[in-house]
C-alpha cells in the first residue's frame, strides 16, 4: 500500500513538473504555432461588448481578461481595429497586454491583433502569405489560426497575428530604438516626390514609436529618401537609394507579393499600400514590412509586372540589371518553394508542392471554427468555395510564375 | 502688481471699517449668536447645522433696538418678531508650488465671494439665503429651520449633508487655507433635502438625521454612463440618507465652561450612483489629481466619519476619521465561471489630526476673537496651526490580482497622499484675518500625481479673507 501511496505521489508529482513545464516553456512561438487552432478566451463586460460594436468609428480601448493555453491575463485591454476590415458585425481587435500598465508584456509580445478575415472567404490567405515572406527570409509577423471565444461563447474565426511594434522590431531586427511607420492609404500614390514640405510625408506614414518628436526628426530622412528615389541620377541610384533602403530587400519582398498574387502591396493595384516602414535607430536606412495580405492570392494568372511603370522607385530599380536580375530569381525561387514537394507522388498525379500542402492543411485546421462561425459576412458555401480557389491556386501559380518570369527575365527568349 | 494691489486694498477697507465701530470692540458676543456656535460649544459648525440655541436667545444680546443696525455686520430687526442680517465673505490667496511644472510662478487667486442674508422670524423659524459667486455662480445655503423645540427641529433646503466635523464648519472658523484631503474628498457637502436635528440634556447630545436629493455637491459630478438595450440593470442617482450624532461627555461634570467642550462624533451616509466613473476622487492641495476617476462604479456609496474635538482655553486639537465605500455591481470583465462579476468595492479612508495655539491668549471656544485689535490699540491675535493627514484609496480587501489601472480591473492602483502643514493665522480685528500655510505632501505612487517625478510636493499660501 506505502509502495502503492509512493507510485501515486511520484506519478502526481511528475505532472505537475510536466505541467510546470509546459507552462514555463510557453513562449510567443507557441502562441503562432500555426499547426494548432489556438483558442483564445476574451472576458468583457457586456456594456463594453455591446458599446465596441456600436461604435464603429470609435478606437476606444475597454478592459478586458484574455485566457490563452492554460495562461489568463487579467486586465489587457482591447480595441477595435482596421480600414478596409473594420466591422461591428465580426469586429477585427487589438488586445494591448501594457495599456493599463505600462510596460507589460506577454510571451515578450505587448499586443496582437485578431483579424477577422472578412474580406477572405477562405480565412487562410494572409496565414498562407505571411508564411511564404518569412519561409523566402523576408521579415513579417507571425500568424496563427485562433477560435476567439467571449464570454465562453465560441464567437468566430480568427487570424492571431503579431503585431508591429517594438517587441518585433527587437525580435527580427534585435533592436527597437528607432523610427516605425504604419502606412495609411489615402490616395495612390507610387513613391513620387512630394516635395521638401514634410507634412506630406507625414499624411502617409503615421509614427508609431517616437510619436513625440519632431517632424523634422521622424520625417526629414523620409523625404530624402523619396527624394532620392526620384531625383538621384541614374548611374549614381543604387548608391544613392541605398543609403536609405536596402534595393535588394526591396525587390525581394516585391517579387515574392508578385509571386504570392498581393494585390494590395507594394506594388498592387492600390499602389503603394499595406506596409510599415522602419528606420533603426541612428541609422538613415529603412526596412519595408509587409502588413495585411487579405488581397493576396488574388489570381491564379495575376501578373507579375504589375505596378511596375507607375511605381517610381521599382521602375527606376528595373533599369539595374542586377536588381532586375534578382526580381526574376526570386520570382523562380519562390515559384519553387511554392511546388516543393515533400515525398512521392501518388499514383497518377503530381505531388503536392510546399503551398499545396500548407493551404490544405489550415483549411482542414479551421474548417470546423469556421463553418461554426456565425458572424462571418460568407456562407459556408462561399467558404469552400474560397477553399478551393485557395487550393487551385496553390497547384497552378508556381507554373505560371516560373513561366512568366521565363518570359520576362532579362535575356530570356520567347517561351513556346 | 494686481494681486497686490487687490489684497491691500481689501485689507485697508477691513480695516478702515474696523475703526468708526469702537463700540463693539472688546470681549463682547461673538459676532453673531446665530452664525457662531454658543459659547462652550467648542463647535465652529455652520449656521443650521448642529448650532441650535434655545429658543429665544438667538439675537438675544443685540436685539434692543429695531431698525436697521450695524452690530458687527447689517442688521434689520423687529423685536423678537423679525430679524434680517446682511453677511459676506471675501477671500483672495496668493500661492506658490514646488515643483513649478506649470512655469506659473507665485499666483494670485480669489477665492470664496459669497453675500448672503439671514435671520429668523418669531423664535421658531430661522432662514439663511447665501450666493456664492465661486467658481460659477450659485446658491449655497438656501434653507428654513423650523424650530418649535430645541430637541425637535426641522431644517428644509439646500445646506450641508450632515458629515464630517471640519466640512460642517464655515470658512471663517477653519483653521487653514484649506480643508483637509480627506473632508475635501470623502465629504458629500451641500444638497438639497430634509433633516430633523436638535439637542438635549444642556447640549451634551445632538443629533441630525437627514434625506437629500442628491450625494452632495462636493464629489465631482456625475458621469453615467448610456444605457445599452435591454439594460435591466440600470441604476440611477438615489437619494442620500444621512444621520450624525456627537456628545460631549464633560458637560455631564463639574468642569468649568472653559474646558468642557469635548465633543465626540460620528456620523454616516448612504447614497446610489448610477454606472459610469463616478468614484470620488482624491485631489492634492498642490493641485491636480493624485487618484482620477479611472474605474467604474454602480450601486452603493457608504461614509462613516468619527471625530473629536476639544477646546482649551487658547488651545484647540481636532482630529477626524473617514471612510468611504463605493460598489462596483457587475462592473467585472468575467470568467469562465461568471459574466459581469461585482467587483471589490472602492476604498477611500483618510484621517487627519490637528492643533492649534492662539499665542496671544485669547480662547479659541466660539472662534478666535481678537481682544486688542490691529489699530485699535493692539496687533489683533495670532495663532499658530499644524496638521498632519493621510488620504488613500485602494480596494477594499484584498484582491488576489496585481493593481492595474483598467477601469474594470478587481484590484485598483490605488494611491495615497500624506501631508503635513504648518501655519500661522492673523486675526487683525473681527472681521479680517490672513492665514499662512506650508504643505508638504507625498504620494505613494507619484506616477498617478500631478508631477510623477517629484518626491514631494511643496505649496505656500497666503490668504486673507474678510467677512461679517
Amino acid at each position: 500500500m506505502a509502495a502503492r501511496r509512493l507510485l501515486a505521489g511520484a506519478l502526481l508529482l511528475a505532472a505537475l513538473c510536466a505541467e510546470a513545464r509546459t507552462a514555463a516553456a510557453q513562449t510567443s512561438a507557441d502562441l503562432f504555432n500555426d499547426q494548432a487552432l489556438q483558442r483564445i478566451d476574451l472576458y468583457v463586460n457586456t456594456r463594453d461588448w455591446y458599446w465596441l460594436r456600436a461604435l464603429p468609428e470609435s478606437s476606444d480601448y475597454y478592459p478586458a481578461n484574455m485566457k490563452w493555453n492554460g495562461t489568463t491575463l487579467t486586465n489587457v485591454g482591447i480595441r477595435l481595429r482596421g480600414s478596409g476590415s473594420r466591422s461591428t458585425t465580426k469586429p477585427a481587435l487589438r488586445v494591448d497586454f501594457d495599456r493599463y500598465d505600462a510596460g507589460r508584456t506577454f510571451l515578450g509580445l505587448s499586443a496582437i491583433s485578431l483579424r477577422n478575415n472578412v474580406q477572405d472567404p477562405s480565412g487562410v490567405r494572409e496565414l498562407l502569405t505571411m508564411k511564404t515572406y518569412r519561409a523566402m527570409g523576408l521579415k513579417a509577423p507571425r500568424m496563427a489560426p485562433a477560435a476567439l471565444y467571449i464570454n465562453n461563447a465560441y464567437f468566430g474565426f480568427y487570424t492571431l497575428t503579431e503585431e508591429i511594434d517594438e517587441a518585433f522590431l527587437a525580435s527580427v531586427f534585435g533592436e527597437s530604438s528607432g523610427y516605425l511607420f504604419e502606412y495609411r492609404w489615402s490616395s495612390y500614390y507610387y513613391f513620387g516626390y512630394l516635395g521638401s514640405a514634410l507634412a506630406p510625408y507625414a499624411a502617409l506614414w503615421a509614427p508609431r514609436t517616437r510619436t513625440t518628436e519632431s517632424q523634422g526628426s521622424l520625417y526629414q530622412p523620409v523625404e530624402a529618401m523619396v527624394r532620392s528615389i526620384n531625383d538621384a541620377p541614374g548611374e549614381n541610384f543604387v548608391a544613392a537609394v541605398s543609403q536609405y533602403t536596402d534595393l535588394n530587400v526591396f525587390m525581394r519582398l516585391v517579387a515574392v507579393q508578385a509571386a504570392i498574387a498581393e494585390a494590395d502591396g507594394l506594388l498592387g493595384s492600390w499602389a503603394v499600400n499595406n506596409h510599415f516602414l522602419y528606420r533603426m535607430g541612428g541609422r538613415t536606412l529603412h526596412h519595408f514590412i509587409p502588413w495585411d495580405a487579405s488581397s493576396s492570392l488574388h489570381a491564379l494568372d495575376y501578373p507579375l509586372h504589375v505596378g511596375h511603370d507607375e511605381n517610381v522607385l521599382m521602375r527606376r530599380a528595373l533599369t539595374v540589371p542586377s536588381l532586375t536580375l534578382l526580381y526574376y530569381d526570386t520570382l523562380v525561387a519562390a515559384a519553387n518553394l511554392f511546388d516543393q514537394a515533400d515525398g512521392a507522388a501518388g499514383p497518377g498525379q503530381a505531388a503536392p508542392g510546399w503551398l499545396e500542402r500548407e493551404a490544405s492543411r489550415l483549411l482542414d485546421l479551421i474548417r470546423p471554427a469556421m463553418l461554426a462561425d456565425q458572424v462571418k459576412p460568407f456562407t459556408n458555401a462561399e467558404f469552400e468555395a474560397g477553399a478551393e480557389e485557395v487550393l487551385t491556386f496553390t497547384r497552378i501559380r508556381g507554373e505560371f510564375v516560373r513561366w512568366e518570369a521565363r518570359r520576362f527575365m532579362p535575356g530570356a527568349r520567347p517561351v513556346y | 502688481m494686481r494681486a497686490s494691489n487687490a489684497i491691500i486694498g481689501a485689507f485697508a477697507a477691513a480695516l478702515f471699517a474696523a475703526t468708526p465701530a469702537p463700540a463693539q470692540i472688546g470681549p463682547s458676543p461673538a459676532p453673531n449668536p446665530s452664525l457662531s456656535p454658543p459659547a462652550g460649544s467648542g463647535l465652529h459648525v455652520e449656521p443650521g447645522l448642529l448650532a441650535t440655541p434655545g429658543a429665544p436667545l438667538v439675537f438675544a444680546a443685540a436685539a434692543k433696538k429695531d431698525g436697521f443696525v450695524w452690530d458687527n455686520r447689517p442688521s434689520i430687526r423687529y423685536g423678537d418678531w423679525f430679524q434680517l442680517d446682511g453677511k459676506a465673505l471675501l477671500e483672495g490667496a496668493v500661492e506658490s508650488h514646488d515643483p513649478d511644472d506649470t512655469g506659473e510662478g507665485t499666483s494670485f487667486e480669489w477665492g470664496r465671494r459669497r453675500f448672503g442674508v439671514q435671520g429668523s422670524v418669531t423664535k421658531y423659524v430661522e432662514y439663511e439665503a447665501t450666493y456664492g459667486w465661486e467658481p460659477d455662480g450659485q446658491w449655497r445655503d438656501v434653507y428654513v429651520n423650523v424650530r418649535p423645540l430645541a430637541y425637535a427641529q426641522v431644517q428644509g433646503g439646500k445646506f450641508k449633508i450632515p458629515f464630517g466635523y471640519e466640512r460642517l464648519t464655515g470658512p471663517r472658523n477653519l483653521d487653514f487655507v484649506y480643508r483637509s484631503r480627506v473632508s475635501d474628498a470623502l465629504t458629500p457637502g451641500r444638497s438639497v433635502g430634509v433633516m430633523a436635528h436638535g439637542r438635549a440634556f444642556k447640549r451634551v447630545i445632538r443629533y441630525a438625521v437627514g434625506i437629500f436629493e442628491d450625494d452632495g455637491d462636493q464629489p465631482p459630478d456625475l458621469e453615467p454612463l448610456a444605457p445599452i438595450a435591454d439594460d435591466q440593470a440600470a441604476v440611477e442617482e438615489g437619494r442620500t440618507w444621512a444621520a450624525r450624532g456627537t456628545v460631549s461627555p464633560l458637560r455631564l461634570g463639574s468642569m468649568p465652561g472653559k474646558y468642557n467642550n469635548l465633543e465626540v462624533g460620528a456620523a454616516y451616509t448612504h447614497a446610489v450612483v448610477p454606472e459610469g466613473r463616478n468614484h470620488l476622487q482624491g485631489d492634492t492641495v498642490f493641485g491636480g489629481e493624485f487618484f482620477d476617476r479611472q474605474y467604474y462604479t454602480k450601486g452603493a456609496r457608504t461614509r462613516l466619519g468619527l471625530e473629536v474635538s476639544w477646546a482649551i482655553g487658547p488651545a484647540f486639537v481636532a482630529a477626524e476619521y473617514i471612510v468611504s465605500r463605493e460598489a462596483r455591481e457587475g462592473q467585472g470583465v468575467g470568467n469562465e465561471t461568471q459574466i459581469d462579476p461585482d467587483l471589490p468595492e472602492i476604498e477611500g479612508r483618510g484621517w487627519y489630526v490637528a492643533g492649534t495655539w492662539v499665542i496671544t491668549g485669547e480662547n479659541r471656544d466660539g472662534g478666535v476673537n481678537p481682544k486688542r485689535p490691529l489699530l485699535q490699540g493692539g496687533f489683533g491675535a495670532v495663532e499658530v496651526a499644524a496638521r498632519y493627514e493621510k488620504l488613500s484609496f485602494a480596494s477594499a480587501g484584498s484582491p488576489a490580482e496585481p493593481p492595474s489601472r483598467s477601469p474594470r480591473a478587481a484590484n485598483i492602483a490605488g494611491n495615497a497622499d500624506s501631508a503635513w502643514t504648518i501655519g500661522v493665522n492673523w486675526y487683525v480685528n473681527r472681521w479680517a484675518r490672513l492665514r499662512f500655510n506650508f504643505i508638504n505632501e507625498t504620494l505613494d505612487d507619484p506616477a498617478l500625481g500631478p508631477a510623477p517625478d517629484a518626491s514631494s510636493l511643496r505649496t505656500i499660501v497666503t490668504m486673507f479673507q474678510i467677512g461679517f
